[in-house]
């Protein structure tokens, strides 16, 4: 079992007696109220796409699938083509299968494609990744507390909430599961 | 579908809010439903019901006014002889027993997680989105109140709205009820429930109104902070007896029940309220507020009071009313900016807020009628209900 908090999209759990694949994961937290997960999901047995939302430390029944490990290659129009480093086999998936891994996805980047009975439904990014940000208002240097936020572009078009002293061009951590800044690095 | 059953959970952390909130929705549900449908409330501890609601005994199960009570103590030791109902609504994400939950799998139809007021407009994007549990019987739903139509609104409940029809109609009888000291002169009359505060700056701008002031304390927390001012101020008194402070008449109340404080608030002429429940009740008097928020950790309350602000702009403006709102709204944010609830100084001043009086007694009406028509959540959560 899981928290709701821990799942990001390429997660996939099982709601009574049907498995569904997170596409899209959004924690929303504010005052008194819960912690609260939204979720884009996609019920793998009908291939139904419906939204819900659990509190963050509601149990979820989390199941393993098959993954594999893969890195993006391209995009073809209809399709994103991942290969298999090992077998150099492609898999192809659908944006709709990709949900939020969309954000952060770029060429040469490795990750896990997840299968449902022999077919690919989805990927599952790494925790962090790192990128580099392209275009952010300019900042205040004498701010290092960290919890002013202004929104800072990546190269994907994805824009991430980062403390107010981050510039343009650095490079930043960000933690896939929660779409959050964790810190700047040096590169 | 019908309600045949209703069961609410509440789950008390501290103050009077969570219960206060449970008690009306419970009872607002009782004056709809009458004897057609059994209510039933389960409280983690009943200290705060004890003194909201003078009627109620420190025992396991009890019934007061057609509405049982039970903790969940009691709940847990008969839960084999209990069958939930057929609507659940779990208040502030509370838990509940787990093996009231599995026997709900079977024999109940619907399950609503009641939420806290935020004036957020994330929250409109998950109220009444469904929390699916796989179950075929029993399917749970986020309710999410606010302060617009697509939200799951505030509690206006009738028997407030009796209530403050009556004290506008019997304005004498409530005045020699809960203030014959004051029958007199015509007092200008202020409420104050609050959290710590300093409030210095609010006695130094009565000083200077040119009225008689009557300021009525209320909790412990209210007390304490208006003790501290007097002791600064070298002021000898007896809260038995009310303090004079050259044009300020200072009355520390007793714990009233909540349809006392109600009766109060709608014969103040400004209300100073904290947390949610009161907070509400003194929008839908209509008269001005001082809204006192429940702090949280990095200063997230400060995200509440900008959104109750936001949706408080929003429709006050687009009705070109021509009345200034940025007194009011300023005051509620400084009021709030803080990290402790402490008897600090804040930035707050409310020499304008009192300058500007009749134009923000103006607002707040306006306000509360919109909030009256559209924000309706027993409406709500009753249609949503009958509808499902």
């Amino acid at each position: 079992m899981k928290n709701a908090q821990e799942l990001r999209a390429g997660s996939t759990v099982r709601i009574g007696n049907d498995p569904f694949v997170i596409l899209k994961a959004e924690y929303n937290k504010s005052g008194r109220n819960s912690a609260m997960m939204k979720y884009k999901m996609k019920n793998l047995l009908n291939g139904n796409i419906s939204d819900a939302v659990y509190k963050a430390d509601d149990k979820m029944d989390d199941i393993r699938l098959d993954k594999v490990r893969a890195v993006y290659s391209y995009n073809d129009g209809d399709f994103y083509v991942f290969s298999n480093p090992e077998t150099w086999d492609q898999i192809e998936l659908k944006d709709e299968d990709l949900g939020d891994a969309l954000n952060y996805l770029e060429e040469g980047m490795e990750l896990e494609v997840v299968y449902y009975e022999s077919t690919p439904v989805a990927v599952e990014l790494p925790n962090f990744v790192e990128r580099q940000v392209t275009y952010t208002e300019p900042g205040l240097r004498g701010d290092t507390s960290g919890k002013v936020m202004k929104p800072a572009r990546i190269n994907s078009g994805y824009e991430v909430p980062v403390p107010i002293f981050v510039e343009q061009d650095e490079w930043i951590k960000i933690d896939t599961r929660t779409n959050e800044y964790v810190e700047r690095i040096k590169r | 579908m019908n309600i045949k059953t209703l069961d609410i959970f509440c789950e008390i952390i501290d103050n009077f809010g969570d219960i206060g909130v449970v008690y009306r929705l419970a009872k607002e549900f009782k004056s709809i439903y009458k004897n057609e449908i059994k209510i039933r409330v389960f409280l983690n501890r009943l200290d705060e019901f004890l003194l909201i609601n003078k009627k109620a005994k420190n025992i396991e199960w009890q019934e007061i006014d057609g509405i049982e009570y039970l903790t969940n103590e009691y709940l847990a030791k008969n839960i084999c002889t209990f069958s939930p109902a057929n609507v659940i609504i779990e208040a502030f994400g509370c838990n509940v027993l787990e093996e009231y939950l599995e026997k709900a799998k079977d024999e109940s139809t619907l399950l609503i997680n009641l939420e806290y007021l935020s004036g957020e407009t994330w929250i409109e994007g998950i109220h009444l989105m469904e929390s699916p549990i796989g179950n075929k019987n029993l399917k749970k739903y986020f309710y999410m109140p606010g302060f617009k139509e697509n939200t799951g609104g505030v509690i206006v409940d009738r028997l407030f709205l009796n209530r403050k029809n009556d004290v506008s109609k019997n304005r004498e009888y409530y005045l020699e009820k809960y203030l014959p000291q004051f029958r007199d002169k015509d007092y200008f009359i202020g409420t104050i429930f609050s959290y710590e505060k300093n409030f210095k700056p609010l006695l130094n701008s009565l000083l200077k109104n040119n009225k008689n002031n009557c300021l009525l304390i209320l909790g412990e927390k209210s007390k304490d902070s208006v003790r501290e001012i007097l002791k600064d101020i070298s002021i000898e008194y007896s809260e038995k007896e009310i303090v004079e402070h050259e044009n300020i008449k200072i009355k520390f109340m007793p714990f009233l029940e909540q349809e006392e404080y109600e009766e109060l608030i709608n014969l103040a002429h400004y209300n100073f309220v904290r947390g949610e429940d009161s907070f509400v009740r003194a929008l839908l008097t209509g008269k001005p507020f001082v809204w006192h928020i429940y702090l949280q950790e990095d200063m997230a309350h400060m995200d509440k009071i900008r959104g109750f602000v936001e949706r408080y702009r929003e429709v006050l403006e687009s009705l070109n009313l021509n009345i200034p709102l940025d007194i009011h709204t300023k005051l509620l944010k400084e009021y709030n900016l803080r990290d402790s609830n402490s008897l600090e100084l804040g930035k707050e001043n409310f020499d304008d807020f009192f300058e500007e009086f009749q134009n923000i007694s103006k607002l707040s009406k306006i306000y509360s009628e919109y909030i009256e028509l559209n924000c309706n959540l027993i409406d709500k959560l009753n249609r949503f209900i009958l509808k499902y």
